[in-house]
């Protein structure tokens, strides 16, 4: 009788224990958001992409993490990307509020040098959101303007880590040039942050990611096809290019192209903003080296982040070499150029400077003859 | 100790006299800090909407070189406007929040809010206008104030709820009204329910 009473209470216990167990989980019911929030970041400069949407590859994370981490040794701000499989019935612009105070986004900067950008496939949205110490650096209308005119098409077509990678450029383009007119010192501040790390600022936006299989390029007619064809010098052809961007014309079959190029623009992500950028050449004094039928336009006299132009005499005349373009010069995290390959026609331009380990040419400096 | 009990007694009520001033004072310290929460986050919920007041002008010109024949509505978000002025800079002004400024604040606010709506609304009807880089870094700038109001707005009540809290608990129920300490209004949003702005109002 005595074991029976034992057994019976040991059942007891055991039963209650599991009814504990199962109230508490009920009350601690997580959402979504809840245990986003709950995954605080460590801040120590190695993680800067929460992909809890899985919508990026891991070599996605890896470039923006790598990209991330310069942008805060570099310019003291700490740039966050999350994408967020459901925004639990909130606002973007609540979610976003929440958990860059949550994170304490600019934790590392000196201040609350913060920026949160948050993609939620779901709902449609994404959000940049700006710390508090950056409302002057980055306006609203910027951010609304990068969304717009850079990340939609690249989001559009599904390619979202190029997309944040894309955007974050125009980021660090605009911040050099804040430093480069003094209007922004990164290394100025404390290391402190205040109650709030966000008052809002920023912009978000309705985008259908991989809603598109390929990016829209309207063709233009006829008299334009006329306009925009091969040109008798390769200035002129260059001239047409700087208008047909000023005008966004993302048409690639244009005669100021060569073939390989007309079968290259087919298939890259142009963007309005891409095309606003190369305003930077419009009246900028450059340096023509022609040999055969290979032409050079270059800026000896600025910075790495203008870069040449590679051009080719076709039976028309001369025609853009993008094509080329794309696989021998790259950018790094700064927006400047480099060769990443010297294997093309159009090294003679370049043999009579000095050219370091890196691929970058030091125009200022000459070899000897 | 025991052979003098007058001694005793007075050093017992110093001590009693010197706990409660320190309780006293700390928790009178704490009200203030909470009461300067509450006037921070007022300063700020003034900042941002002064900052949708400036940016209107600009709007204004703009959907007059695409909309010139909307003057009704335009004249409506200049009426709004002026307002919704009156009140911030009132907002501003005073150091002591008087109770009506809340509501008020709310009100004007609405009503700035309901004759923006009508703008951006009719700005569907001018494609050149929406298609302008002028007129959509407006929306971004509008959209993204907004977002800014209604931060500071939750900041705001946020305040005031910890600072109403302190004030009806114990033991700030007792020292509050001694120091003139009373309890402050919420900013409740009316946007929805708006009318646009009739005239004296």
């Amino acid at each position: 009788m005595k074991s029976f009473f034992r057994v019976l209470l040991l059942f007891c216990v055991v039963l209650g224990g599991v009814i504990c167990w199962l109230t508490l989980k009920g009350i601690t019911y997580t959402t979504t958001t809840s245990r986003i929030l709950s995954d605080k970041p460590v801040h120590k400069g190695t993680v800067f992409v929460y992909d809890y949407a899985h919508l990026l590859t891991p070599q996605g994370k890896t470039r923006l993490n790598g990209l991330m981490n310069m942008v805060l040794q570099d310019y003291d701000i700490e740039f966050f990307a999350v994408t967020t499989p459901s925004l639990d019935e909130m606002d973007i612009s609540e979610w976003t509020n929440r958990l860059f105070e949550n994170w304490h986004l600019g934790r590392p900067t000196r201040g609350d040098k913060g920026l949160l950008f948050v993609v939620a496939p779901k709902e449609k949205k994404v959000r940049l959101e700006v710390g508090k110490d950056l409302e002057g650096l980055f306006t609203d209308a910027f951010i609304g303007y990068i969304e717009r005119e850079q990340m939609k098409p690249f989001f559009e077509q599904g390619r979202v880590g190029p997309g944040i990678e894309a955007t974050l450029e125009l980021i660090i383009s605009r911040i050099q040039s804040a430093v480069h007119d003094g209007r922004y010192a990164p290394q100025e501040g404390v290391k402190q942050q205040g109650a709030y790390h966000s008052a809002g600022a920023g912009a978000q936006g309705q985008v259908d990611i991989g809603s598109l299989d390929y990016q829209k390029k309207d063709s233009v007619s006829g008299d334009l096809k006329e306009y925009f064809s091969a040109q008798p010098s390769p200035e002129l052809t260059l001239q047409r290019y700087l208008e047909a961007s000023r005008r966004h014309i993302k048409d690639p079959d244009l005669g100021i192209y060569t073939d390989e190029t007309k079968a290259f623009f087919r298939k890259w992500t142009v963007t309005n903003a891409q095309q606003d950028n190369e305003r930077q050449f419009d009246g900028v004094p450059f340096a023509l080296k022609i040999r055969g039928d290979y032409a050079v336009i270059y800026y000896p006299d600025k910075d790495w982040t203008y870069s040449p132009f590679f051009l080719k005499k076709g039976p028309k005349g001369w025609q853009l070499d993008f094509a080329t373009m794309s696989k021998v010069i790259r950018f790094n995290h700064t927006n400047y150029w480099f060769f990443v390959s010297y294997d093309h026609p159009y090294m003679f331009a370049f043999k009579q400077y000095w050219i370091d380990d890196n691929g970058f040419v030091w125009f200022k400096h000459k070899k000897g003859p | 100790m025991k052979e003098n009990p007058i001694l005793f007694l007075a050093i017992f009520l110093l001590i009693v006299v010197a706990v409660v001033s320190v309780f006293i004072i700390v928790n009178y310290n704490s009200l203030v800090k909470a009461e300067k929460a509450v006037e921070e986050a007022k300063a700020q919920i003034a900042t941002v909407c002064q900052r949708r007041l400036d940016l209107i002008p600009n709007l204004i010109e703009t959907v007059k070189a695409y909309a010139k024949h909307e003057r009704q509505t335009l004249e409506a978000v200049t009426l709004a406007r002026r307002k919704a002025e009156e009140v911030v800079a009132g907002l501003n002004a005073k150091e002591q929040s008087a109770p009506v400024d809340m509501s008020k604040l709310a009100a004007s606010q609405a009503a700035l809010s309901s004759a923006l709506r009508n703008i951006f609304a009719l700005a569907e009807n001018y494609p050149s206008l929406r298609a302008s880089a002028n007129f959509m870094a407006l929306q971004d700038q509008f959209e993204g104030t907004e977002n800014r109001i209604a931060v500071a707005r939750q900041r705001y009540n946020y305040a005031v709820k910890e600072y109403n809290t302190k004030i009806e608990t114990f033991p700030g129920v007792f020292i509050a009204p001694i120091f003139g300490y009373t309890e402050r209004e919420f900013y409740e949003a009316k946007d929805e329910a708006y009318e646009p702005v009739k005239a004296g109002f």
